[in-house]
């Protein structure tokens, strides 16, 4: 049996055993065998000692057993690791921070203990997928969307806690921002409701998110102070139409203007869907596409406009420009959806010509037009998620293909926030792609577009490849941190990461001496001063821990 | 296409390859086979153990379809071995799935010529 650091063995074998008392033996595993299913598919340490290993799990089944194991768990001083799914892969799936810890498995607590159509709102348990929620909502012909990610084969309340995102609507693809009330299991095993939940005949829970005083909820995503066991969700109102349009702009200098527009439209709610810029010019996909990409190969391309794209620098060349203006290729293209009423949306896309019209040379173009709910027999040639249904199908991204031949083992992603400009795109790109080029990294070979998840800002999130090869994954693990400092030093930084670089990318957070990490310190000893929780998530260690190798 | 399509166009496909053989010729009953349909010899793995009697479910890369609608049921219903004939990036997602229920990947091996197909069984230490 593996055992715990600083857990001797009869202290490990009294704590499974007690554990066993709560859930019955056959929801606690010890086996190598089954532990390995808690192993991070995408480790960076893939196959090296470093990996981050459980040495046991245990599958509670409802809120009471999860307070007993953390009560005999702070008793017999065992670090616990809690996950929802643990289907975060490329963030740091199952596997615990801290190697040795016992993975509380939520996904038994799989309840959905509520949806409410006529105020569209869900409260659920974490073992809760979106597969699940979505089939929930489809058999009961219940009219509201949920926002998942892709692939969304992961809890709904884990992802929001980790702060994931999606591809509806603008407010609710955040989705740690459009949640609403939380129960959690503190580290001491009592337990507590946010918000209107805190009311003990709260009838509001999922329907005002702050309650009174003191909004306590963020402190409960990316962190390790208590283990979420209940979340409510604001979810869509099935909308009557949806629109999918283009907005194409010929020159290099557009891209700034471009932004702007996008920002103005976006932040005054005219356009809400998820925006998504690419570059035909450069061949740079937009998102929604990039699976038929990988899958049917890229739009042909002919062999002059190949080899101009070798002579680009930032993405730019005279002789490109001038070839796109020549042969009406666009050097940049914005899609945008829309969802409502047709005659709302039809308003929305003609206000939104008339901003973009200021832009010499734009060109508009609508791609789809189609009342929702989708034929079923149609909704494949969509890109689900922008509907709000789950998928699998963005595994055929990694997938061998002839335009992909060596597909890799896995990745870590690198995703950093940068500022909503044309500026912060190019100057990024001249950044990361210099360090990249330096460090050897295989990121931001070409000029890179960002994503639009968030309202207000960029994310970049691009794939650093897990390998089979030890040297080559140490080499790109130290090349990752490297792009966290430097992104640091300009004033990015990472929106979330794997356990392996949390401390990295929480050392960029660094304002006033490391203020916050010593503020999440402080909350750490006052809460969890036995140190059992979630030890080293996001780099907030207990007392006893820090300052030692994880 | 529906078991009783899926048996007939097995019957008629000309080649035949070692491993349906060995699949064919396998004591083991599976709770279901999975195919990719867009390789033959995938096609023909399914196709022996259709004639088994063995439920075979034919996939195109992608197992949303697969996984929602039958696999999803089977193994919230209890532990469930399957065999199957895929590429590598579907075995990944299956397996990810598998986890879920704690089932795991019990054997893989490459498919001699064809070296982006793997078969696999998955199954759990609670069957």
């Amino acid at each position: 049996m593996r055992v715990p650091p600083g857990v001797s063995q009869s202290d490990f074998s009294g704590a499974i055993a007690e554990f066993q008392g709560v859930v019955g033996k056959q929801w606690v595993f010890t086996s190598d065998e089954d532990l390995d299913l808690y192993r991070d598919a995408y480790s960076p340490f893939l196959n090296e000692p470093e990996e981050r290993m459980a040495s046991a799990a245990v599958a509670p089944s409802a809120t009471e057993d999860v307070q007993r194991i953390v009560q005999i768990a702070n008793r017999y001083r065992v670090p616990l690791y809690a996950i929802s799914t643990g289907k975060n892969l490329g963030y740091g799936g199952s596997a615990p921070a801290y190697s040795g810890c016992v993975v509380i498995d939520l996904k038994r607590m799989n309840r959905i203990i509520e949806v409410n159509e006529a105020n569209a709102f869900a409260l659920l348990e974490p073992g809760v997928s979106y597969f699940d929620l979505y089939r929930y909502i489809q058999e009961r012909k219940l009219k509201v969307w949920i926002d998942c990610p892709d692939p969304g084969w992961g809890s709904v309340v884990g992802n929001a806690i980790d702060r994931g995102g999606g591809y509806t609507a603008a407010n609710y693809r955040n989705h740690f921002d459009s949640h609403c009330g939380m129960e959690v299991v503190l580290p001491n095993g009592e337990l507590l409701r946010t918000g209107m939940g805190a009311i003990p005949k709260a009838e509001t829970w999922q329907q005002y998110k702050s309650g009174c005083g003191p909004w306590i909820d963020g402190i409960f995503s990316q962190s390790n102070y208590g283990i979420v066991t209940k979340m409510g969700f604001w979810l869509m109102p099935q909308p009557e139409a949806y629109m999918r349009c283009t907005v194409s702009l010929p020159r290099y200098r557009d891209l700034g203007p471009m932004v702007e527009t996008l920002n103005y439209l976006e932040n005054s709610r005219i356009t809400a869907g998820f925006p998504d810029i690419a570059s035909p010019l450069i061949g740079y996909p937009p998102i929604a596409q990039i699976q038929l990409w990988n899958e049917s190969g890229p739009p042909a391309m002919t062999d002059e406009h190949r080899k101009l794209l070798t002579a680009v620098e930032l993405g730019y060349s005279r002789e490109l420009e001038a070839y796109g203006l020549k042969s009406q290729i666009p050097y940049w293209q914005l899609w945008l959806s829309f969802h409502g009423p047709m005659e709302v949306i039809e308003a929305q896309w003609q206000a939104t010509q008339r901003h973009f019209a200021k832009i010499e040379g734009a060109k508009f173009s609508i791609v789809d037009r189609v009342s929702v709910p989708l034929d079923p027999a149609k909704i494949e040639n969509y890109h689900e998620p922008e509907f709000g249904i789950p998928s699998l199908r963005a595994f055929s991204i990694g997938a061998r293909t002839p335009w992909n031949p060596t597909p890799s083992k896995g990745h870590m992603w690198f995703s950093p926030i940068i500022p909503r400009t044309g500026a912060a795109i190019i100057e990024a790109n001249r950044v990361f792609s210099q360090a990249a080029r330096d460090l050897g990294m295989p990121l931001f070979r070409s000029f890179t577009l960002p994503a639009c998840f968030w309202e207000r800002s960029f994310i970049f999130i691009l794939a650093t490849p897990v390998t089979e090869d030890a040297a080559t994954n140490k080499r790109y693990r130290e090349g990752f941190k490297r792009l966290i400092e430097v992104g640091g030093q300009h004033g990015w930084g990472e929106y979330r990461t794997a356990p392996v670089f949390q401390k990295s990318v929480m050392d960029v957070y660094s304002f006033n001496n490391h203020a916050l990490h010593r503020f999440h310190e402080t909350l750490k000893d006052a809460i969890d001063p036995n140190g059992v929780l979630s030890p080293g998530r996001y780099d907030i260690w207990p007392r006893h821990l820090r300052g030692k190798p994880s | 296409m529906d078991r009783r399509e899926f048996c007939l166009a097995g019957a008629v496909m000309a080649t035949s390859f070692a491993v349906a053989r060995s699949l064919a010729a396998s004591p083991a009953i599976f709770d279901a086979v999975i195919f990719d349909s867009r390789f033959p010899i995938a096609c023909n793995f399914g196709a022996a153990a259709c004639r088994r009697g063995q439920k075979s479910l034919a996939i195109q890369g992608d197992v949303t379809a697969l996984w929602r609608d039958d696999l999803r049921l089977r193994w919230a219903a209890g532990a469930a071995a399957i065999a199957g004939m895929t590429t590598e990036r579907s075995l990944f997602c299956l397996e990810q799935l598998a986890k879920d229920h704690w089932l795991r990947v019990l054997s893989r091996r490459s498919v001699p010529l064809n070296g982006s197909l793997v078969w696999w069984v998955i199954g759990g230490v609670r069957i």
